[in-house]
This record gives structure tokens, sequence and C-alpha cells, in this order.
């Protein structure tokens, strides 16, 4: 049930709706969609890079409409397990609500940047991250922005990939390229006031990623640019990587998603004495039978 | 162990069930049909039972006089006898269990058999209930019918030799008791004509006699010794006394005149000279008188001193007199009662040895009088009790409630069975589920993250059923309607056939 499972699920439909729309777009204009140009060698291509940061300025002043026309229905939200204003599934969207006031009970003023993690891997983390920042957006005066840091299970950029966005910069290549800025790794998520930082693709996976000062320095960038703007975090499993806890300092806050059934009080303790008392705003129980 | 309160167990169990539906019907799916299984080859059992009555009055008991120990004995006894080698072949042959043709092995396992299905209980000491069960229920009326009649029969035959030994017994014993009670008779009379004067009463008053002699001997011994020392004061004091008293009562007349006109002569004197003439006068009296005085004396001392003697003296005379005969007498007689108690102590010590066989002789006689009354008293019962057991109404036990014949099944049937296998069908799954929550520790419960850990709870999220999520098989709603539907039916197919084949036989007889 987890949020691969959903997304694999929803894939066929969206690819096949898409698949149909660049055939068309193809015949009508004779080619590709998306206007980004990527090479192999993106890494050392300036040219490739000034590029793609001249489109993805192009890109954001049409934002509004772009965004638009990519949004997903409520029909794809759901099959996609994402939460929406109008959906009938009231205890999960009860929940997600629950959950995102009792986070902005912690402070009172401004905004946040909280680290979602499960406890186990395959626990819903990603699943709760989403879910929460895009109930973050059900208010129109806030807006959130999902990080995708699980190297070991990203999700986001599927997300993407259904609405044709799969080619934007991610965050792994935010962080081998000073190059890159902010704006070219924020990217649309098909819902209204949410935005999204993929993974990105990277050619070798290190935990020293999440300790760079860039890192850092990026964090306090997205938090401090819009003051309404709350940043979540999809961090690994606790379990399974140390980044986790490496990602918790950096954040404000930190959510444990604790798999319904899954665990014993005992090993949930020792994760909880691994991170920072302090930042710890609580667990949320996922996944439980209805 | 998972830490749950009270109010988190019913939306748990709901939530758990709900999630683990299929391994709950498989569960309720087995349970419910292996009873099934079970109660539709459980062999129906007819309990068949016979009630003695047991009558605690036999010969034995009469003779002996004792409460035989029977209490809780009596099904362990009765046990004894009815399983005894010639009870149980002729049960066996008589009802039919075994023929000419059946092997020593086969016969000693039914008689086994049929041995573990008897019962025997002890009603208060005063029914003897057998009980034989069996799927058929003529055989179980047959078996218990042979049971009672053979019991009986064996237990009268040994009623009624005990009996007749044991008035034998108490006959022989009579006998001898007559024997001893004639001679201690005997013994008796001849010596009641040995010595004559003495019976039992006679030893008592020899001592009393004892006893009183001394007694008057000691009152004698101590008035004689009152009257002796009263004599001897007496003697004492008359000792002391004068015999004659007149003349000195007459010389102390005088001398008292004398000292009168002497006092009136010194009065004058103080007054008058002595030729004064009444000084001189009174000096005449005075003179006159001691003369007077002077010529009586001489006068007494002649013819007429018997009228002069001390009224005094003669009374204690007269008492001594008296004291000294009784003292006398006193003596006398404590030294004729001192004789007396002599003899009777003389007598005494003859007659206990004499008394003392006696006393035996009566004791022997007494006692061996009462045993004969008592033993002719038994034999009389023990007559009684032979007659009536001859006439087969004092035996140990007799048919309290004749065999019934078993129309309704005893203990467990099929419909006990089933109700219990689909009782159970539900109530083991959820069994399960209580003991899989109770001892797996896993966090299932928002009190095991706030109460337990004491960490906070930000929400619980609960399942979001997926579109291409396929339950397994039998999670499916239809799969558990359909399971439970197929066992229902099954149970009323299976409940069918049963009763149509309880039917047919008895619609052949």
């Amino acid at each position: 049930m987890t949020d691969r499972a959903k997304i694999a699920n929803v894939r066929s439909i969206v690819q096949q709706q898409q698949g149909k729309k660049i055939r068309r777009n193809r015949k009508e204009t004779g080619r590709s969609m998306v206007p980004v140009n990527r090479t192999t060698q993106g890494r050392t291509n300036l040219r490739a890079a000034a590029d793609s940061v001249s489109l993805a300025d192009k890109a954001r002043s049409d934002l509004a409409n772009m965004e638009e026309a990519k949004l997903f229905s409520d029909r794809q939200l759901e099959l996609l397990g994402i939460v929406h204003p109008r959906s009938k599934n009231r205890p999960l969207v009860d929940a997600m609500r629950q959950l995102r006031t009792k986070l902005y009970s912690l402070k009172q003023e401004g905004n946040f940047s909280v680290l979602v993690s499960s406890v186990l891997p395959q626990g819903g983390g990603s699943f709760v991250a989403l879910n929460l920042a895009a109930t973050i957006a059900f208010d129109k005066a806030k807006t959130s922005l999902l990080v995708d840091a699980n190297l070991h299970d990203p999700v986001i950029h599927k997300l993407l990939k259904l609405i044709g966005r799969d080619d934007s910069h991610g965050l792994l290549e935010y962080l081998e390229h000073p190059e890159l800025g902010v704006e070219h790794i924020v990217s649309p998520s098909g819902i209204p006031r949410m935005r999204v930082i993929p993974i990105g693709s990277h050619t070798e996976i290190s935990a020293e990623h999440f300790t760079s000062a860039r890192y850092k320095q990026l964090m306090v960038d997205i938090k401090e640019r819009y003051d309404n703007r709350f940043v979540v975090v999809d961090g690994p499993a606790m379990t399974t990587s140390a980044d986790a806890r490496i990602l918790s300092d950096i954040c404000d806050y930190t959510v444990l998603v604790l798999p319904y059934g899954g665990v014993t009080p005992g090993v949930l303790d020792s994760i909880v004495d691994e991170i920072d008392e302090r930042k710890l705003a609580g667990i949320v129980i996922n996944d439980q039978p209805i | 162990m998972s830490n749950i309160t009270l109010d988190e167990w019913a939306p748990l169990l709901s939530r758990e069930a709900a999630a683990r539906r299929g391994t709950l019907l498989a569960i309720f799916a087995t349970v419910a049909l292996l009873f099934l299984i079970v109660a539709f080859f459980w062999q129906k059992k007819y309990t068949s039972y016979v009630q003695l009555h047991v009558d605690n009055t036999n010969a034995v008991q009469v003779v002996a006089d004792v409460k035989t120990a029977l209490d809780t004995n009596e099904a362990n006894v009765a046990r004894e006898t009815l399983f005894s080698n010639d009870i149980m072949d002729s049960v066996l042959r008589t009802v039919g269990y075994i023929d000419e043709n059946s092997s020593a092995i086969e016969r000693e396992r039914i008689k086994e058999q049929v041995m573990e299905d008897t019962e025997i209980y002890n009603i208060e000491n005063q029914l003897l209930e057998i009980v034989y069960e069996h799927s058929d229920p003529q055989v179980a009326f047959e078996t218990a019918t042979q049971y009672a009649d053979l019991f009986l029969e064996k237990s009268m035959a040994t009623s009624s030799l005990e009996t007749s030994e044991a008035f034998d017994f108490i006959v022989d014993q009579v006998e001898t008791y007559r024997a001893k009670l004639e001679d201690a008779e005997a013994r008796l009379e001849s010596f009641s004509q040995q010595y004559p004067g003495i019976n039992a009463s006679t030893e008592g008053n020899v001592d009393s006699r004892i006893v009183e002699l001394r007694r008057n001997m000691e009152e004698a011994n101590l008035k004689y010794a009152e009257f002796d020392q009263r004599r001897k004061s007496l003697e004492r004091e008359i000792s002391s006394q004068r015999s004659t008293m007149a003349v000195e009562y007459a010389a102390s007349q005088t001398a008292s005149q004398v000292a009168q006109l002497q006092s009136q002569v010194d009065l004058l004197r103080l007054s008058y000279t002595d030729d004064y003439p009444d000084i001189i006068r009174l000096k005449q009296q005075i003179n006159e008188a001691i003369a007077g005085a002077n010529d009586n004396a001489r006068n007494v001392t002649g013819a007429d001193r018997s009228l002069a003697i001390n009224p005094l003296y003669q009374q204690l005379r007269n008492t001594l007199t008296t004291v000294t005969a009784e003292a006398d007498s006193q003596r006398i007689r404590a030294a004729r009662l001192k004789v007396q108690l002599a003899q009777e102590i003389e007598r005494s010590s003859v007659s206990g040895k004499v008394e003392r066989e006696l006393t035996e002789l009566t004791r022997d006689y007494q006692i061996n009088k009462d045993l004969y009354e008592d033993l002719l008293r038994r034999k009389e019962s023990a007559r009684l009790t032979m007659v009536l057991g001859a006439e087969k109404q004092g035996v140990l036990y007799r048919i309290q409630q004749p065999a019934n014949f078993p129309v309704l099944p005893t203990g467990l049937r099929f419909m006990h069975i089933a109700a219990m296998g689909l009782f159970l069908g539900l109530v083991l799954p959820i069994f399960y589920l209580v003991v899989f929550l109770k001892v797996d520790p896993r966090i299932r419960t928002s009190s095991a993250v706030t109460e337990l850990l004491e960490l906070p709870l930000l929400t619980t999220v609960p399942h979001m059923v997926q579109p291409n999520e396929k339950p397994g098989l039998l999670s499916r709603p239809a799969s558990v309607f359909g399971v439970i539907f197929l066992v229902v039916a099954l149970y009323i197919i299976v409940a069918i056939i049963k009763y149509m084949m309880a039917a047919a036989p008895q619609g052949a007889v």
C-alpha cells in the first residue's frame, strides 16, 4: 500500500493520457513538449545549465498558467493517495489536518521546516510527508515545499513524471553543482500552492551531502524566502540510514511515522533516543486498520 | 505484552478482526467442521439403571450387636460381587455378548469393556445403584436387569448362609453360658449351707457395731474423768470447812455488842468523866455481855453441840456422795464396754474372709446370669431373622426400582457437539485475537506511545484502501459470507441425515 504502489497504479493511467498528448504534440509541432534539453553530461555542460536556468526563469514567470495546466484532478489525487479538500475520505483528511494543526501550534509565528521520517522502511514516511505538504497547501494563505531527501526510496520524481516535469533538476544535483540555483530545483507538484524538490539524478550516494554547508544554506534559503512557506522534508527510514538523524539536526522539527503494529516500544524508544528531544514534534501512527 | 487500555480493546478488536478476517474465518471453518465430523460419528449412549434397597439389619448384626462398617464400602463390596466371574459370565452369555464360539481373548476383552461401562453408586447408604451404558437401549436394559437379578440371587444365598451360621454360633454360646451359670449357682448354694448365719448383709453390721461400742466406751471414759475431777475438788473443799459453826457465831455477836457499847462509852467520855452515871452503866453492860458470852461458850461445848453443825459443810458432803457414786458407775461401764469391743473386733476379723468369698460367688453368679439372659434374647432375634430370611422378607438387598428401558439417549449427543462446534467456532477466533494482541508487543495503540513511552502523539492515520488493493482470497466479503453459509448449510444437511438415520431403525422396529 505504499506510495510506490499507488504511484505505479496511477502511472499507467496518466502515462496513457500523456502518451497520447505527446504523440499529438509531435504531430503538431514536431518536437518534444518538454523544452529542457538535458544532456547526459549535464554536469559539465554549462550551456545546457544556462539554458535550463533561463528556461526555469521563464517557466516561473509563467508559473500560474503552467500549474493550472498541470494540476492533478481530484480523481487522480485519490488514486495517488494524496488528500485534497474535497476528498470523501474524511478520516484521512481529518488525521492530516490534525497533524498540520498540531505542528502549527508548535510554532505560533512564522514558518518552519519539518522532517518526516518513518521508523521502518516502507513505513509510510513519504505518504505522510506528501499528504502533510498537500494539507498545508489547503490554506490559500500558505504554501508548502516538499523536499525529497530519501536517498534509499525516493518518490517525488515519480509524481513529477506524471505531470511531465521529470526533467527538472533535483536536490543531489544542486548539492553537487554549485552553479545551480534554488530556482532550478523547485518544481510545481500538480497540487495548488505546493512545490517540490525531487531527489534528482546522482552519481554517488553519500550521506555527506546532507552535512554540507550547501545543504544547510539551501534549507535556510527555501525556508526564509517566503515566510508563509512551510518546508516538509521526506527523509529515509530511521532504522536504515543515518541520513535521517543528520536531516533532523537541520530541520526545525522531526515527525516520526510509526507503522501500525510495526515496532516494539523498545525499538521506538531507542530511535527516539538518537534524535534531539527538543526537535521531536511527535509520533504519527500510520496505516491503522479501519 | 502490549500496552492496551480498557477502552481501547473494543475498537482494537474490531480493527484487528477486520484486518485478519481471513485467518479468523479459517479458524472458524476448521473448528466448526471438525466438530461436525466428530458429531456425525458420535455414538449415542443409552443408560439403564437398577436401584437396590440396602437392608442393614441382617442376622450377623443382630448377633454381634454392632454396626458393621458397610457405609462407604457398600459400592466396593457390590462391585466385587458383581464383577465376579460367575455373574459376569452369566450376564455376557445371557445378553448375547458372547457365544460358544467366542475365543478366550475375545471373551476377556468384551468382559473388560462391559465392566468399564458399568458404574455402581452408593446413594446415602440406603440405595445401591447399578448403571450400565450401551449404544443399544435393548442391550443396556437387558444387562442392567441381569445384573440386578444375579446380584440379588448371590447376595441372598450369601446372606442366608451367614444367617444360619450366626444362629448356630449363638445356640452354641447359649449352651456354654448356661453351664457356667449353673456351676455358679451350685457353688453359691454350698457356701450358704456352710455358713448359715452369713449373708450378704452381715458384714456391714459388725463394723457399725464396733464403731458404736468404741464411741460409747470413749463417752463413758470421758464422763468418769469428769466425775472423778469433781469428786477431788469437793473433797478439797470439805477439808477446808469446819463442821461446828454456831459458837463462833454467838461470840461474834457478843463482840459486836461490846464494841457498840464501848463506842458509846468513848463518845460520852468526850463530854463527861468516867464517873458519869451513863458511862458507869455502859461499862457494866459491857462486862455483863462479856460474861454472858463466856457462859454461852461453856454451855455449847456441852450436850447441845450438834445444834451447831455448819450447813455448808453438810451440803458439800451430800454432793460428794452423789459424785462419787456416779464416777464409780461410769468406770464400771467403760470397763464392760471395753470387753464387748474386744469381742466384736475378734468376731469381725473372722467373718471378713467368709464374706469376701460370698461376694465373689455372688458377683460371678450375677454376671453369668446377665450374659445368659442377653444371649437368650439374641437367640430369639436371630431365630426370627432366619425365619424371615427363609421367607425372603429380611434379605440384605431388595429391588427398589427395576431396570428401566432407556428411550432417550444420555450424555453428549449430536446436537450438543454440533452446538459446541458452532460456539467454539465463534469463540476461538476471538480468543485467538485477544491472545495475539496481548502477547504481541508491537505498538498498536495510542496509549502505548503516550503512556508507556510518554511521547507526544500527533495523529493516527487510518489505512487507505487502494483501488488496486486485492485482499486475500479468504478476506474478501464474498468468501467470508460464502464460507459461513457453507458451514451452516453443512450443519443443516448433516443434522437432517443424522435424524433420518435415527428414525430408520425405529421405523423398522
